[in-house]
């Protein structure tokens, strides 16, 4: 998204002539397997690019390859399968999965974790790159090069001020969940309260099996699962429903799980909330990543969005990313991955 | 309507048809032949869902008429494993796509509505 419009396809480029500021650009391979070496290299990439500087402020934009969901033998590539057997074999394989094959769940929590590690008093800035919302493929591109199961990074070191802000939509139900059984790294939760999770997470939040279906995304965009973790709110998309695990996006923190709830009036407030943030300052380009679901819930009426972010930054530039992830950390936005998030940097 | 607006128009639409989920795709107008491009471009494999479409579009102008004053913007239909949408263009023009039940429909939407902005513009001028 960008002054001009919105768009689901094609390729947007900004461009930036900037003598305040030096520039490095990193990667990082095969982030499934390994997102501590990853974040590590790609880290190593960027503090050599930039070691003669002495701008004092460094910001890092980063894209890391999202989640997939991984094909399984003699089955085709699907977000809800009910059968408990085959939902069974899923969770254990997925692990394999990930190591072999690198299909599956992103680990960009731990890959930013890492990151901010190695690049302490960064503000760090990006997401989770995917394809058209189908979660089967995406790619990260970095000079010539073009890579699978990675992270590419761009970090400056820059003398300009800039803020950042985050938001999301959803708010806290009385619903709660507690984990008794969750696998995968925490990732796959396969039992709520003792009981079978998908079943138990069905039946408390008021739906019925035939509700679910390939959808799952945009579905359950309106009644997700959260949790609490040092006093912030994590939403989580719900990426798909094996027999009766419940696979989620990232690693849960603790052993509760909450209902969560929103609406697409208050998707479009959540936006105006966090620019509210920048009001007063002189705001000379804005990036924004803000999660695909949000784009994909509210459809042509995105430009509704659009129209707000656009009034706000008048004739100054911004570009808003739709991304499968939001990845922020600075001094005002302690480290933070999740769904549904709308994180804005603003260079002012 | 010049050959050079239905070429343009032709043009809006076919592109559309590079979304992988964006089947087929019409223009119509009351009172005028449908505008669509190739059906050999269409990805469609229930023909008949299309033929059923073209002949009875002209109802669904109607029902575009009746709402259009309360502020009618889109309508959807879902017929069996297909969704077909109608945007509305102007009182009496819809743009017309089939789009597969189970699709992402947010992103298709928001190219949904650049194609129809730029159909605006071909029907104005």
């Amino acid at each position: 998204m960008t002054h001009e419009g919105c768009f689901g396809r094609g390729a947007v480029l900004v461009l930036i002539n900037d003598d305040a500021s030096d520039v490095a650009v990193g990667y990082g391979k095969d982030v499934k397997r390994d997102p501590g070496m990853a974040a590590r290299h790609c880290a190593k990439l960027l503090s050599l690019g930039l070691k003669n500087s002495k701008r004092p402020k460094t910001l890092v934009f980063e894209f890391v390859s999202g989640p997939t969901v991984p094909k399984f033998p003699f089955l085709t590539q699907k977000r809800i399968i009910r059968n408990r057997l085959i939902g069974k074999l899923f969770a254990l394989g997925a692990g394999l999965f990930l190591r072999y094959f690198q299909k599956g769940v992103g680990r960009e929590e731990e890959l930013l974790e890492e990151l901010e590690k190695q690049l302490p008093n960064s503000t760090i800035i990006g997401g989770s790159t995917l394809d058209a919302n189908n979660l089967i493929s995406n790619y990260q591109f970095l000079n010539r090069q073009v890579f699978t199961n990675s992270v590419v990074a761009l970090a400056l070191k820059t003398d300009h001020m800039f803020h950042t802000g985050s938001g999301f939509c959803q708010s806290e139900t009385p619903v709660k969940f507690r984990i008794t059984e969750k696998i995968g790294n925490g990732r796959i939760i396969t039992k709520l309260d003792g009981k079978p999770a998908a079943q138990e997470f069905l039946k408390r939040s008021g739906w019925s099996d035939s509700d679910l279906n390939e959808r799952l995304y945009r579905k359950t965009f309106h009644r997700t699962l959260g949790f609490k973790h040092n006093g912030r709110l994590y939403p989580e998309v719900i990426g798909a429903i094996y027999g009766e695990g419940i696979w989620l996006g990232y690693r849960v923190e603790g052993d509760e799980l909450v209902l969560l709830t929103t609406s697409g009036r208050r998707l479009v407030e959540s936006v105006n909330n966090t620019l509210s943030a920048f009001s007063g300052l002189e705001n000379n380009f804005g990036f924004i990543i803000s999660c695909a679901s949000r784009m994909e819930t509210l459809g042509k009426s995105v430009y509704l969005s659009q129209r707000n972010i656009s009034l706000f930054f008048k004739d100054k530039p911004f570009l808003l990313l739709w991304m499968g992830g939001e990845d922020i950390a600075s001094e005002q936005m302690p480290r933070h991955h999740a769904n549904y998030c709308f994180n804005a940097l603003v260079f002012n | 309507m010049s050959d050079q607006k239905i070429d343009a128009i032709i043009h809006v639409l076919d592109d559309l048809l590079n979304e992988e989920d964006i089947l087929a795709t019409m223009v119509k107008s009351s009172g005028v032949p449908p505008i669509a491009p190739p059906t050999t471009r269409f990805k469609i494999k229930n023909f008949a869902i299309w033929q059923l479409i073209n002949s009875s579009v002209d109802q669904s102008l109607g029902l575009v008429d009746a709402f259009y004053n309360a502020g009618a913007d889109k309508l959807y239909l879902e017929i069996a494993e297909y969704e077909i949408v109608f945007f509305v263009i102007d009182r009496s023009t819809v743009l017309i796509a089939v789009i597969p039940a189970l699709a992402n429909k947010g992103l298709l939407e928001i190219e949904l509505e650049n194609a129809r902005r730029e159909l605006r513009g071909h029907f104005r001028r």
